[in-house]
């Protein structure tokens, strides 16, 4: 983390120079990092042959990181391995926009899923998409619980579109592309109006780490920092280092006046 | 066409590590009355119960994602005193996270999370107003470890700072602050540093808490 934010900090400080900031960062692009490859060990994530994340492990989704507009290479090593690179992509991306970029499948066949994010946000409404990134399970449907799909067919590696839905607490099901029984049943997923989501089916159905979904927000709604002053307490400030150098003046010229009458005595 | 309702009722024993254990799943079937059509020939109907049938174990497995979440109403901040109400803000005409026009109170970023929400729960709030100090003078005092609460009535969610970070204006980690997260933290800032009449204040203090309860 500590890295990571010299990382940032370098990086911010570089592009101060070129690139004016705006006030609400839009004009970064924004990226992420999702392990979701069961048997890959915890690892280290390079963009451009900086370490950007640290001992991620499977299952983690890290905080978006705010990178400039570009091409970079992503490169994926295991924790503290400076050497092995597990799995490289290329990634472009663009300024405003917000991305995925998911190590997935076993670590025979791992490779790196990359994904654009939907941060356009409807009041009241939910976007949503599934990705299906466990290796060992079945093409699936997700539907609500007794209900027909709203996302069918999904094979290992697919992410879908994303559909709309009405804020709310929803009972879904992961099924079998297909079938009426049930994988895993997904209870009380709370979708919040204004925000939108990914499901991504990760681990194994067979084995450890088990078959699970992970819940994520996608994106965010941005903003400039907050003005939080009105300069009462800097007038206050000025007026006190006034008030505080007429004081010493007062008392360095009381001195220079008390040692003349001092000499001259 | 009969109704068939199945009910069932499953015993399952979880464990992590081990596979899951069934202890089993016993199914009855049973057939409904068979509604006819008004005009259907009159006849008796019969009501049957077919013989209990146990079928093969069918596990499901389940994931909650139950969350108690809730705006937050007001914040508690004992250790610098701070006792305030929280209002909803959007955003500014300049694109900037908003402040309560009263600078005793609090802004909650309503595009952000909720208190008990997964993501960033961020509050805004003045340090000063044109006179003196405001609700949020003091809280680049905060020290790690020490204590903030929301609530709404009596649902309250504790925190504990994590950092006190001062940035410049341009340096402030906007995607640490305002991007999803799967961590559940809270955000809070104010104004620091040098006092410019056109462009306000230069810095901004964060502090970042992170849930506890």
């Amino acid at each position: 983390m500590k890295k990571l934010m010299s990382l940032l900090g370098t990086l911010a400080l570089a592009f101060a120079l070129i690139v004016p900031v705006s006030a609400d960062g839009h004009d970064k692009a924004m990226v992420r990092v999702l392990h979701a490859s069961p048997d890959a060990p915890a690892v280290d994530v390079y963009v451009n042959e900086e370490v950007a994340v640290e001992g991620a492990e499977f299952k983690a989704l890290t905080d978006y990181l705010s990178l400039p507009a570009g091409d970079y290479n992503v490169e994926i090593k295991p924790a503290g391995d400076t050497e092995t690179v597990v799995v490289a992509a290329d990634l472009s991306i663009e300024a405003g926009k917000f991305y995925t970029a998911a190590a997935i499948g076993q670590l025979d066949n791992i490779e790196i899923a990359a994904m654009e994010d939907d941060a356009n946000f409807e009041d009241g409404k939910s976007k949503v998409r599934v990705a299906h990134f466990s290796p060992d399970a079945p093409a699936v449907d997700v539907a609500p619980k007794g209900g027909d799909p709203l996302f069918s067919n999904l094979e290992f590696k697919a992410v879908s579109d994303y559909g709309t839905l009405d804020a709310g607490t929803y009972d879904l099901e992961v099924r079998p592309a297909g079938a009426t029984d049930v994988v895993k049943a997904l209870d009380g997923v709370a979708l919040e109006g204004g925000k939108n989501y990914t499901a991504f089916a990760i681990g194994l159905l067979e084995g450890e780490p088990a078959f699970e979904v992970l819940l994520a927000t996608d994106g965010g709604e941005m903003a400039g920092a907050p003005a939080t002053g009105q300069g009462g307490l800097a007038q206050t400030a000025s007026m006190n280092w006034l008030l505080a150098a007429a004081v010493l003046g007062a008392a360095a010229a009381g001195f220079y006046v008390f040692r003349r009458q001092k000499q001259d005595a | 066409m009969g109704r068939q309702q199945l009910a069932s009722t499953s015993f399952v024993v979880r464990n992590k590590t081990l596979k899951l254990l069934f202890i089993g799943t016993l199914s009855f079937l049973t057939i409904a009355p068979v509604v006819d059509a008004p005009d259907a020939d009159a006849k008796l109907t019969t009501v049957g119960f077919a013989d209990p049938l146990v079928l093969a174990a069918t596990e499901i497995d389940r994931q909650s994602f139950r969350v108690d979440t809730f705006i937050p109403k007001r914040l508690k901040i004992p250790s610098i005193d701070i006792n305030a109400v929280i209002q909803p803000v959007r955003k500014d005409r300049l694109g900037r996270m908003d402040t309560p026009t009263k600078t005793d109170e609090v802004g909650w970023y309503q595009y952000g999370a909720k208190a008990g929400e997964t993501g960033n729960v961020v509050l805004s709030g003045h340090l000063d107003d044109l006179r003196g100090p405001a609700i949020f003078a003091n809280l680049g005092d905060l020290r790690l470890g020490e204590s903030v609460t929301l609530q709404r009535g009596k649902k309250i969610i504790a925190y504990k700072v994590v950092s006190v970070e001062r940035y410049r204006l341009e340096d402030v980690p906007l995607a640490s602050i305002f991007a999803a997260t799967q961590a559940q933290r809270l955000q809070l800032i104010t104004c620091a540093g040098p006092y410019d009449p056109e462009l306000g204040y230069e810095d901004r203090i964060v502090v970042t808490a992170i849930a506890t309860t």
